[in-house]
């Protein structure tokens, strides 16, 4: 329904993306970075996932929704996010980008 | 601004010509012909598109990427999630508004799906209900900010602690604001130094859990 596959490939190749700090609000845009962040909303409130990735430019924010956990993402892991980012919160944000693990 | 309304039924038309009115940039859609052909022709603020909402390509041809409002007004609950979720997901549209039409559904309409805010017709006319003949009780009007935010009204009774009162010495919770009074029909804005009379309508706005406070400001203790 929604155009896209969410399931995670292992793709080594990083061409094309761009870094953080100079990746567009509003435009499909394609990072690569480290998780350093993860976090799980309680089970009180809505399930969300949120991931917070950087690279040597900046940190990006990918939000989840509906899930607690996203297959293959773990501290430390090098993934490839695809999507459309808004800048509201001063912190370039992803909701439910597409996703790829680099091994 | 530039706003996106899928649906454009009764709701959507007449959010389009008020929206428009006020300066806005309109963009209409439905998947139905007649629908559309109802839309008032000849006004240059309101453009409309025959297509489905639920499709990204008929919410790329609206523009949703430099839109600032899509409000998702159809009929049907199901699409206005799907509206929803494509306008947040797949074009980052700031501010996603939804149209909740069974209100068995509305638990449903949260940023999960994408959703802002949520405007439910049932409950609206229920709270419009409830204010019209409570007197001298807490009404939720409004919620926003996905209910972290409210707006109250009360109709001060007799005997209510505020009577006589000026705004400035209420004793309301730090986290709420007193918004209008209506006194006699007229707003009235909310200086200090307004003096409360019985009959009047106070509009707080309030954020967090301190509905139990603004109540013994403005009705007494219970």
């Amino acid at each position: 329904m929604f155009g896209r596959k969410k399931q995670p490939v292992v793709d080594t190749s990083i061409a094309g993306t761009t870094p953080i700090a100079e990746a567009q609000a509003r435009t499909t845009v394609t990072i690569t970075g480290q998780v350093i962040r993860m976090q799980s909303r309680p089970a009180s409130d809505l399930p969300t996932m949120v991931v917070s990735i950087k690279d040597a430019t900046g940190t990006a924010t990918a939000t989840w929704t509906g899930r607690r956990s996203m297959g293959g993402i773990a501290l430390g892991r090098h993934i490839v996010i695809t999507g459309v980012a808004t800048h509201t919160t001063g912190l370039l944000t992803f909701v439910n980008p597409e996703y790829q693990l680099l091994a | 601004m530039k706003i996106i309304i899928a649906g454009a039924g009764s709701v959507g038309r007449y959010m389009a010509e008020e929206l428009s009115k006020l300066g806005h940039d309109i963009f209409i859609l439905d998947n139905d012909a007649k629908a559309i052909s109802r839309v008032v022709a000849g006004n240059p603020r309101v453009t409309s598109i025959l297509g489905d909402g639920c499709e990204i390509d008929t919410l790329t041809k609206a523009g949703a990427h430099d839109a600032d409002v899509v409000a998702a007004v159809t009929g049907d609950d199901e699409d206005n999630l799907v509206i929803s979720l494509l306008a947040k997901q797949e074009f980052a549209v700031p501010r996603v508004v939804a149209r909740v039409n069974y209100p068995s559904n509305e638990w449903m309409f949260n940023g999960m799906w994408g959703v802002d805010v949520s405007v439910s017709t049932p409950h609206l006319l229920t709270a419009l209900v409830e204010e019209a003949v409570a007197v001298g009780s807490l009404v939720k009007l409004l919620s926003l900010e996905h209910g972290k935010a409210g707006l109250n009204e009360v109709t001060l009774a007799e005997g209510s602690p505020a009577i006589g009162s000026t705004i400035a010495n209420l004793k309301l919770p730090r986290e709420s604001a007193v918004v209008a009074v209506i006194r006699d029909g007229h707003v009235v804005v909310p200086t200090p130094d307004i003096v409360l009379n019985a009959g009047d309508e106070v509009l707080v706005l309030a954020t967090g859990d301190v509905e139990a406070e603004i109540s013994r400001a403005l009705i007494g203790p219970k």
